[in-house]
């Protein structure tokens, strides 16, 4: 009797639960692991002046176009999650995260390549986030672009 | 995008180029480019849909396509005999299943030092 309760009742519950536990770990921890290196980097490069103020500060020099993007997709899990809150309606929290990690990852991406021009700012940054449709899954490319300047710091950044 | 420089052409983003003066303005330039993943990135990609993060392959394509676009962009700007280009935007539309376009777009103009 027992052995027919095991296998009719929890093999395939642990069949049907053991996948989702695990793309939820994954999930969990490959978001967590990569939110910890982008706030590393952030404060590294906290010394860059960072705006989307249209004109450079007086004083800038050596503007150079500066880019970072950086294509990502939503696990197995997230999406799953997605699908269910599409019945109810509402925030989508597990598709934010999403984005607002490539979103920060591909400004990251821009000061990296400002800083190897020995850039201390960047003016007049833009996002731009395209959707690469693959079937159900979001899959979004965002990008940065910007106008890296060397500056004095410290200096007032006039907007006019 | 520092190789994007193009030598003589200055690329920015922003309407004036700092410590720069525009001198003459000539027009509007464009260079686009469409690109499409081939199959076999595309299973990776699929793939990577089931564990999340990010798709490097998808990531280099565009960046590849996004500097072609600008080197169209700017060998239209030279053939003017611009030496800059300024206000430089990009955009990207999916023009089909599985393909994209890059599309980088500013104006060129005669700098001078101020």
């Amino acid at each position: 009797m027992d052995g027919v309760v095991w296998l009719f009742v929890f093999l395939p519950f642990l069949l049907i639960t053991f996948p989702w536990l695990l793309l939820w770990a994954i999930s969990a921890w490959r978001e967590r692991a990569h939110m910890q290196s982008i706030l590393l980097r952030e404060e590294a490069f906290s010394y860059m002046h960072v705006t989307n103020v249209r004109t450079p500060p007086p004083g800038a020099t050596h503007p150079v176009l500066v880019t970072g993007s950086v294509v990502v997709a939503a696990d197995a899990w997230k999406t799953f999650l997605a699908g269910f809150r599409k019945v109810f309606g509402g925030r989508m929290h597990s598709l934010e995260t999403v984005v607002e990690r490539a979103r920060r990852e591909a400004v990251l991406r821009m000061l990296e390549n400002a800083s190897r021009l020995d850039a201390n700012g960047v003016v007049n940054v833009r996002l731009d986030t395209a959707s690469i449709g693959m079937g159900q899954a979001l899959m979004v490319e965002v990008m940065a672009s910007g106008t890296a300047i060397r500056m004095n710091q410290g200096g007032n950044h006039d907007t006019k | 995008m520092q190789d994007e420089t193009m030598g003589d052409i200055q690329l920015v983003n922003t309407e004036t180029v700092p410590g720069f003066r525009i001198v003459q303005v000539l027009g509007l330039v464009q260079g686009n480019t469409i690109r499409a993943k081939h199959i076999g990135r595309d299973i990776m990609a699929g793939l990577k849909t089931i564990v999340g993060g990010e798709i490097k392959g998808y990531t280099e394509l565009l960046t590849e396509a996004r500097r072609e676009a600008t080197q169209r962009m700017v060998a239209q700007a030279r053939e003017r005999g611009a030496n800059a280009v300024v206000n430089v935007r990009y955009a990207t539309s999916s023009v089909m299943q599985g393909a994209a376009e890059l599309f980088a777009y500013g104006t060129a103009v005669r700098i001078e030092r101020e």
